[in-house]
C-alpha cells in the first residue's frame, strides 16, 4: 500500500505540474490518470458469467499522447472473482483476473465542467485459477474494450467520472470440444466510477 | 544442527513436490452413479484427487443430479500424476468406492466418459474369492476384471506396472446375477498377451474360484 501511495504521488505530482511538450505537427506529450474501481457485469454461456461471481475491481489507466482531441495511453485492471461452480472450475475458491491495453479515445468537451470521452482499447489478459497460488495455472488471452467515459471536473486539474464500457476477451484453451467456447470466451459490461488528474 | 539441516531438506522435498497445473488446459470427467438395479442415483459424491509422491489435491468435487449424472471439470496436472476418484453417497449404507491411477492420456480429446459407477449397499453383494495359480512360470498375469454390476473398496483403473499382485482377491458381486471373469495372461517367452473369459453366477452365498494361468 505504502509502495502504490509512493507511486501515486509521483504521478500526480508530474501530471500537476508539468507542461505539455508540442511538436509542430500537433501532437503533444499529455498525460492524464485514471484512477477507478469497476464492477464487471458478465453475460452468455461463458465460464466467468455462469460459473464465477465478480467482485469489485481496480483499474490505473494513463494517457499520454493528445493529437487535437485524441488521447492515447494505457491501462491496467485487476479484479478477483467468487467461483460459485466448483464442478467446473475447481475445487478452489477465487479466480484472479488481470488485463494491460493500450486505449485510444476521443474527448469531447460539453461544457466547462463535462467531458465526454468515447474510447476503445485491445490488449492482453489472463485469468488464473486461485489467488494465493499460483501454481494452478492461468488462461492468456487477448481482450478488445469499447466505451465511454463522462468527466465532471471538481478541481482545476481534477475530475470524477463515471463510464461504460463492453470488454470482450478471448482466452487460450484447450479442453474436450463442446466446453472450449465456454472456457475461451468472456463478454462484460464494466461500470467504472473513478477520480482523473490532468486535464 | 542436524536435525535442523533434515526438517529443511522435508521442507525443500515437499514444497518441491507442490502438484503443478495447466490453467488452459481442462480435463472433463463425465459418469453416470447407478444402483443395483441399474437406477440412477441422485445426490451422490464424486471427488477427484491429484496424487504427487508427498502432496495430493482434491481438485473437484461435485453431485450427481436427478439423473445420476455428474460433470466435472478441472485444471490438467502438469506432471503424470495419478488422477483418483473417490464415489459415495450420504446414505451411509451404500459403500464407498475409490478408483485409482487414472492417468491423464486415459482423458481422450480431453474427455473420460467413465462407464462402471455402480454404488452398491453391503446387503445387496455376495463375495466372489479368487486364487490366483499360476501353472506356468513363464506366464504373467496382467489384468483381472468383472463383466457385471459389482464393487471393489479400491480399483485400479489402470494398474502400476509389474504389479500384478495387486489384482484383488476378492469382488464384492451383486447377487443373483450371471456375470464374466475375465482375465489377461502375457506369455514372457512368446511375448503373445491372451484374453480369457469365464461365464460364473453368483447367488445368495459366497463363490470361490481359482483363477489358474
Amino acid at each position: 500500500m505504502k509502495k502504490f501511495l509512493c507511486v501515486f504521488m509521483v504521478i500526480y505530482t508530474s501530471i500537476s505540474f508539468s507542461q505539455n511538450s508540442t511538436i509542430n505537427t500537433g501532437l503533444e506529450f499529455d498525460t492524464n490518470f485514471r484512477i477507478q474501481t469497476f464492477y464487471p457485469i458478465h453475460f452468455g454461456n461463458t465460464a466467468l458469467a455462469k460459473a464465477h461471481k465478480p467482485r469489485l475491481g481496480f483499474s490505473l489507466q494513463m494517457n499520454f499522447l493528445d493529437y487535437k482531441n485524441f488521447k492515447a495511453g494505457f491501462g491496467f485492471d485487476f479484479t478477483t472473482y467468487d467461483i460459485t461452480d466448483k464442478e467446473m472450475i475447481a475445487n478452489l475458491s477465487t479466480s484472479k483476473y488481470t488485463s494491460a491495453y493500450l486505449l485510444i479515445s476521443y474527448e469531447y468537451k460539453v461544457n466547462n465542467k463535462t467531458i465526454v470521452s468515447p474510447n476503445i482499447g485491445y490488449g492482453s489478459s489472463s485469468l488464473e485459477l486461485g489467488s494465493r497460488s499460483s501454481r494452478f495455472g492461468k488462461q492468456g488471452g487477448k481482450e478488445f474494450r469499447i466505451g465511454a467515459i463522462i468527466d465532471y471536473r471538481i478541481g482545476k486539474t481534477i475530475f470524477i467520472f463515471g463510464g461504460l464500457n463492453y470488454v470482450n476477451n478471448k482466452f487460450d484453451i484447450k479442453t474436450a470440444p463442446e466446453y472450449e467456447t465456454f472456457f475461451s470466451e468472456a463478454n462484460q459490461i464494466q461500470l467504472n466510477l473513478g477520480i482523473r488528474f490532468g486535464n | 544442527m542436524k536435525k535442523l539441516f533434515l526438517l529443511f531438506v522435508v521442507i525443500t522435498l515437499i514444497s518441491c513436490d507442490e502438484i503443478q497445473y495447466d490453467g488452459d488446459k481442462r480435463l472433463v470427467f463425465k459418469t453416470v452413479i447407478l444402483n443395483a438395479e441399474s437406477e440412477p442415483i441422485p445426490n451422490s459424491y464424486v471427488e477427484i484427487s491429484i496424487i504427487a509422491a508427498y502432496s495430493s489435491d482434491i481438485i473437484s468435487i461435485g453431485k450427481t443430479n436427478n439423473k445420476g449424472e455428474i460433470t466435472l471439470v478441472f485444471p490438467s496436472p502438469k506432471s503424470d500424476h495419478n488422477i483418483n476418484l473417490m464415489i459415495y453417497n450420504d446414505d451411509a449404507t451404500y459403500m464407498v468406492k475409490e478408483v485409482l491411477g487414472i492417468k491423464k492420456s486415459d482423458f481422450v480429446n480431453y474427455k473420460l466418459n467413465y462407464q462402471n459407477s455402480y454404488l452398491l449397499k453391503n446387503n445387496e453383494v455376495e463375495s466372489l474369492n479368487l486364487t490366483y495359480n499360476q501353472s506356468s512360470s513363464s506366464n504373467v498375469l496382467k489384468k483381472v476384471s468383472i463383466e457385471g454390476i459389482y464393487h471393489l473398496d479400491s480399483e485400479y483403473f489402470n494398474y502400476p506396472d509389474d504389479n500384478y499382485y495387486l489384482f484383488p482377491s476378492q469382488f464384492l458381486i451383486k447377487k443373483n446375477q450371471q456375470f464374466q471373469l475375465k482375465y489377461k495372461v502375457l506369455n514372457l517367452q512368446t511375448n503373445i498377451e491372451t484374453d480369457y473369459s469365464v461365464d460364473l453366477q453368483i447367488q445368495n452365498d459366497a463363490l470361490n474360484y481359482t483363477l489358474n494361468y
